[in-house]
């Protein structure tokens, strides 16, 4: 028998159990259900049911002076944005989390720089906004693509990723700005059409000499979040597509970058 | 899309009974034990239920659990820290009494990208086209990678000895 037919009736001969099935069944519906469970209204109002008509009175003017005395203070009285910058998630700058807004530093200028939101908002359009940076406490206030706020946010720590002048550099201060807001390379596939194809994002660029080291993200396959780095010699340019040539690891999702250049 | 419990149950059990075995199968191919291949089938049956879209029609619905199930499995291989617990269990398979466990180890042997192609279009009976819609790549790929997995899996086959 040839292998392929060998493997087909092997393979043909596994099924999942019955019990296999009841299991993932049963599990697939606690979790389903899960959120369902987490409401608590039902909870709050068996709560007031249980109390007498005098308890609930004493309980609820206690609710009501509290309430006073908290208006008073002025802790409900801050606007929406203060209350937005509370939660903003570019305060986790300096942590390792998928909801990290990239800074990306503007060549020669310390104290200026260009906050990527795009991991945050997974949407490309919503990348760009300049914004002033170093130490201290600062509000900006990102704008959606369409013009509408997103979020006011607050810088805490500036991460270091700074494009200054060396020595090494070509370039000078009338370069302007490494803008890299809404760059997508598009990646093709690699000689036979046996790689990973489709669009990537760039997440995040730094410099180390001459080159460039670019973080990209492929999000083209459902559940993957795949990321790798490449180098760069030229400055990437706002709006060029990138041919990116990727070489994938046998039996694992990691990929090696192995050429990237403009699209013509 | 808002369905009572029951209906719930009823819909994901004819999910389970038409597809259970591909994902099975697709999971398989690439975890290669079958505790961890049913978990992908639950993870990716959760996930339908939370974030699967609106389907047009059951061709579509199948290429998105053939999928996710892959990426689920995929994902996992990745997470695995200790590839050689993976491979002390991938020996525990449990397989029907009839199988040849010979060509399943020849078959973790290949490359996932053959594994995938191979239990698709042998296994599964996909055509080619419907390979390349699911795995996002070309006909003329999906071939290639056919060709050379087919020869591939025959030649380990007979440096078994089988």
């Amino acid at each position: 028998m040839r292998a392929e037919e060998q493997l087909k009736q092997s393979m043909q001969q596994m099924h999942l159990s019955t019990e296999a099935k009841n299991r993932i069944l049963s599990d697939v519906l606690e979790k389903a259900s899960e959120p369902k469970a987490a409401k608590r209204p039902f909870y709050c109002s068996a709560v007031f049911k249980s109390l007498s008509a005098s308890a609930a009175v004493i309980l609820a003017v206690i609710l009501i002076v509290s309430g006073a005395a908290v208006f008073k203070d002025g802790l409900l009285s801050k606007t929406k944005s203060e209350s937005d910058f509370d939660q903003a998630p570019i305060q986790q700058l300096s942590e390792e989390s998928e909801q990290v807004a990239y800074v990306i530093p503007i060549r020669g200028e310390k104290s200026k720089g260009i906050i990527d939101f795009s991991p945050v908002t997974d949407n490309p359009n919503d990348t760009t906004i300049a914004a002033n940076l170093g130490p201290g406490e600062k509000t900006e206030t990102a704008k959606r693509s369409d013009g509408s706020e997103m979020y006011s946010f607050r810088i805490q720590d500036y991460p270091g990723l700074v494009l200054s002048k060396d020595a090494n550099s070509e370039s000078n201060s009338s370069d302007s700005a490494v803008s890299l807001m809404k760059l997508y390379g598009t990646l093709e596939e690699y000689l036979s059409g046996d790689y990973p194809s489709g669009k990537c994002y760039i997440l995040s660029v730094s410099r180390s000499g001459l080159t460039y080291r670019v973080e990209i993200r492929l999000t083209e396959e459902p559940g993957l979040n795949i990321r790798t780095t490449v180098d760069l010699k030229d400055v990437p340019q706002e709006g060029t597509d990138y041919v990116v040539t990727l070489e994938r690891d046998e039996n694992e999702v990691s990929f090696r970058v192995i050429d990237i250049s403009k699209k013509d | 899309m808002s369905l009572s419990r029951l209906q719930q149950e009823e819909h994901i059990r004819h999910i389970l009974d038409t597809y259970g075995d591909l994902m099975y199968h697709m999971s398989l191919s690439i975890v290669g034990n079958a505790s961890d291949a049913e978990d992908m089938v639950q993870d990716t049956l959760v996930t339908y239920v939370s974030e699967a879209p609106d389907f047009p029609d059951e061709a579509h619905e199948k290429q998105w659990l053939v999928k996710v199930v892959r990426n689920n499995s995929l994902m996992l291989l990745r997470k695995q820290k200790n590839r050689e617990r993976i491979l002390s269990e991938q020996a525990k398979v449990s397989v029907g009494k009839d199988a040849d466990y010979g060509i399943m180890d020849v078959l973790r042997t290949l490359p996932e990208k053959y594994r995938t192609v191979l239990v698709l279009f042998y296994v599964e009976e996909y055509s080619v086209e419907e390979i390349a819609k699911v795995l996002k790549r070309s006909v003329s790929a999906v071939k290639m990678r056919l060709q050379r997995g087919r020869k591939m899996l025959s030649e380990r086959y007979k440096e078994n000895g089988q």
